[in-house]
């Protein structure tokens, strides 16, 4: 039962990370229904089933503990409170809180590499020949992004133009959220169930053992 | 005050324990040792009542809690009626970690990271420390097996009571994890320590079959016990990490 377990938890997590994706929503009152979310690792837009909408952020206070934000988020219906070890599900996904963003925080930014311009999210990565071009950071006060192509970085205000990783790129607009908003992951839940079950099986057979020589 | 009082009781009983069970075991060096372990349970939970939270998050609470499960592993162990060389020690070793973790311990309250207001919190770190207790009366026993040689069969039960507790561990902190994080591991110090930890010991288990000699098991049990205080100490060491101790 133990071998079984971990092969099934082992498969499990093949699957996972074979299969299995997460991506990050960025909800502002002002983003309104938002039906994609950022993907974690290539840092492409992913299209969801659903959509989302962030109603309120309220704050949570237990006792002995800090006090926490808790957004309010609509998927179609009523509105669902997020807040940390408190996920929300739907439709074969598990919407997790990350933590708010202040306003500032850069919403869409529109660029321009060589001819061709972009409309990117925040942290969206676009694939230029063989360079990867992201948005890595940002300075609310003096509105300035920054931006990595090979290792090289550059800091751009709207209008201002730069080389970097031998292309030419302007950061002709940027949008800039004008109230506190959240990050929330959105992640693919189907093959979570085989690794916890299978590790719990092998755990089980373990205790089987442990029982076993115990009476012995 | 209450709680003082509690763990004062606890390093009383565990110490006494220490000096009456030193030859051979006594009737009232058990009964000194339950009231140790029944006092720590009992400033756990005074201590929760007054703060709201489990005392375990802290660096001198995680060594309390350590000293709880080397004493109740002990007991246990005795109470199976096989651990008599293995009792005289941890009652030892639990007094020298519950006296550091008092010498550490700071009484004023603090407000803990959201994250960690979930009841796996309780369930996770129990498991993870109740692994941690079998692991040190393992390698006791192990040590004891070496002139004893009755005592090999408690220190392979006790090595498949790690492999269950601390693997039970690391799964609720898995699941807890996705649940607050959205991913079940993050290859966090902590977390690969852990999984070192019990790594070791299911190969150890793997290889009972063998009938391996004695000292052989003394050195996956020391080897198991580094990579625990790694897991357990050593981690905080280190500049990131999300199991880091406030």
């Amino acid at each position: 039962m133990g071998h079984l377990g971990l092969l099934a938890g082992v498969v499990g997590i093949f699957l996972q990370q074979r299969f299995g994706s997460s991506g990050a929503v960025v909800l502002t009152p002002e983003t309104g229904q938002v039906d994609y979310r950022l993907s974690q690792d290539q840092r492409r837009i992913e299209h969801l089933p659903f959509t989302l909408n962030l109603d309120s952020i309220t704050t949570l206070k237990a006792r002995g503990f800090r006090p926490t934000a808790a957004a309010w988020v609509s998927t179609g219906g009523p509105s669902s409170p997020v807040y940390p070890n408190h996920p929300l599900r739907l439709a074969g996904h598990k919407i997790v809180f990350l933590r708010t963003v202040p306003a500032g925080f850069p919403l869409e930014l529109l660029i321009r590499v060589g001819a061709d311009e972009f409309l990117l999210l925040y942290q969206q990565a676009v694939y230029i020949a063989s360079s990867r071009l992201v948005s890595f950071g940002y300075e609310p006060a003096t509105q300035r992004i920054g931006f990595q192509a090979d290792r090289e970085q550059v800091w751009l205000r709207i209008g201002e133009s730069a080389s970097l990783a031998g292309m030419s790129i302007s950061l002709l607009d940027a949008r800039f959220a004008s109230q506190p908003g959240v990050v929330l992951l959105v992640s693919d839940t189907r093959f979570t169930p085989v690794i916890f079950s299978g590790f719990g099986l092998m755990l089980l057979g373990i205790a089987l053992v442990l029982l076993a020589r115990w009476r012995r | 005050m209450t709680e003082s009082i509690l763990l004062l009781l606890s390093l009383g009983g565990y110490a006494s324990a220490a000096v009456l069970d030193r030859r051979r075991l006594t009737r009232a060096g058990f009964f000194c040792s339950l009231t140790g372990v029944v006092s720590h349970i009992g400033f756990v939970l005074v201590r929760y009542m007054s703060t709201g939270v489990l005392p375990f998050a802290g660096r001198a609470e995680a060594l309390l809690l350590f000293a709880l499960s080397i004493q109740t592993a002990g007991l246990l162990s005795c109470l199976s009626g096989r651990g008599t060389a293995v009792k005289a020690m941890t009652d030892i070793l639990s007094t020298l970690v519950l006296v550091i973790g008092l010498i550490l311990y700071k009484t004023g309250a603090r407000e803990l990271n959201p994250a960690l207001n979930s009841p796996f919190f309780a369930v996770h770190i129990l498991s993870a420390f109740a692994g941690y207790g079998a692991l040190v009366a393992g390698l006791v026993a192990s040590v004891a097996a070496l002139s004893v040689p009755e005592q090999r069969g408690l220190s392979h039960r006790l090595a498949l009571a790690t492999l269950l507790f601390l693997g039970l561990g690391i799964l609720l902190g898995a699941v807890w994890a996705d649940r607050c994080w959205g991913r079940f591991w993050g290859w966090d110090p902590k977390e690969t320590g852990a999984l070192i930890t019990w790594t070791i010991v299911l190969v150890f288990v793997h290889i009972l079959r063998f009938r391996p000699r004695p000292w052989l098991a003394v050195l996956f049990f020391m080897l198991a016990a580094l990579a625990m205080l790694f897991t357990f100490i050593g981690v905080n060491l280190l500049p990131f990490g999300l199991h880091r101790y406030a």
